[in-house]
């Protein structure tokens, strides 16, 4: 099982760690940074897209199971 | 063990595979998808093609796991020259992925691969039938012998109920 190259490409890819919503404490006061504004730094690398690719596949999957 | 000799025969020679001329195999050459969307767009048409889509199920249906199926379409378009072993590995992912999502779109219960291992302490019945049919190979005869000796079934005392009052005569 370890030695196949396909499971641990699919089981190393962190799908489930990307898609958990990270909180964090924000100051709600008037002159406290906003965070929001500043635009995210996207990884455009092959890995990260592949990521993309799966879990837009997987909710697909996931709504059809649910029908 | 000694082998047959036509067996041994039928080994490749020593250094066969670099006998080649640089550039002669498909894999030495350029591949024709240098990007994972490339590779993806080659693969995700062929998966959901007509020919394909039925062999796939079969293969699901028969519990060939998800992961093993992806390996061999990747390892067969890098020997194919189609793309790289990288893009293949990138590619990977999405093929399982896509592939689950067919078997479940056609309902079927297939094995994704990611199963715990299997106990090594347990020995597959493949591993026994294909020792037995080496013993047999080797030893012929005191197999088959053994397999004429029929066991007699031991006689089996007949549980009849005894009567139990106190004229009732004993056996």
């Amino acid at each position: 099982m370890d030695i196949n190259p396909a499971y641990k490409a699919y089981t190393n890819l962190g799908i489930a760690e990307a898609t958990v919503e990270t909180t964090s404490n924000k100051g709600m006061g008037l002159l406290s940074p906003m965070r929001n504004n500043r635009p995210k730094e996207k990884s455009d690398e092959p890995r990260d897209r592949v990521r993309q690719y799966v879990a837009r596949i997987r909710k697909a999957r996931e709504q059809l199971k649910d029908g | 063990m000694a082998k047959l000799p036509s067996e041994i025969l039928d080994y490749p020679i020593p250094g066969q595979g670099m006998t080649a001329e640089v550039g002669s195999r498909p894999w030495q050459n350029p591949p024709q998808y240098t990007t994972v969307e490339q590779a993806l767009e080659f693969y995700i048409p062929r998966l959901v093609s007509d020919d394909v889509y039925e062999s796939l199920l079969d293969s699901m249906e028969l519990g060939i796991p998800l992961t093993v199926m992806a390996d061999s379409m990747q390892s067969t378009a890098v020997m194919q020259g189609l793309h790289t072993i990288d893009v293949g590995i990138l590619a990977m992912p999405v093929i399982i992925e896509m592939l689950a999502y067919i078997g479940d779109d056609a309902g079927i219960e297939y094995n994704l691969g990611m199963d715990k291992p299997i106990d090594e302490d347990k020995i597959s019945d493949t591993k026994i039938a294909l020792a037995i049919k080496r013993m047999r190979e080797k030893l012929p005869e005191e197999l088959d012998k053994r397999d004429d000796v029929t066991e007699e079934p031991e006689s089996m005392e007949e549980d009849v109920p005894q009567p139990s009052g106190l004229m009732a005569r004993r056996v």
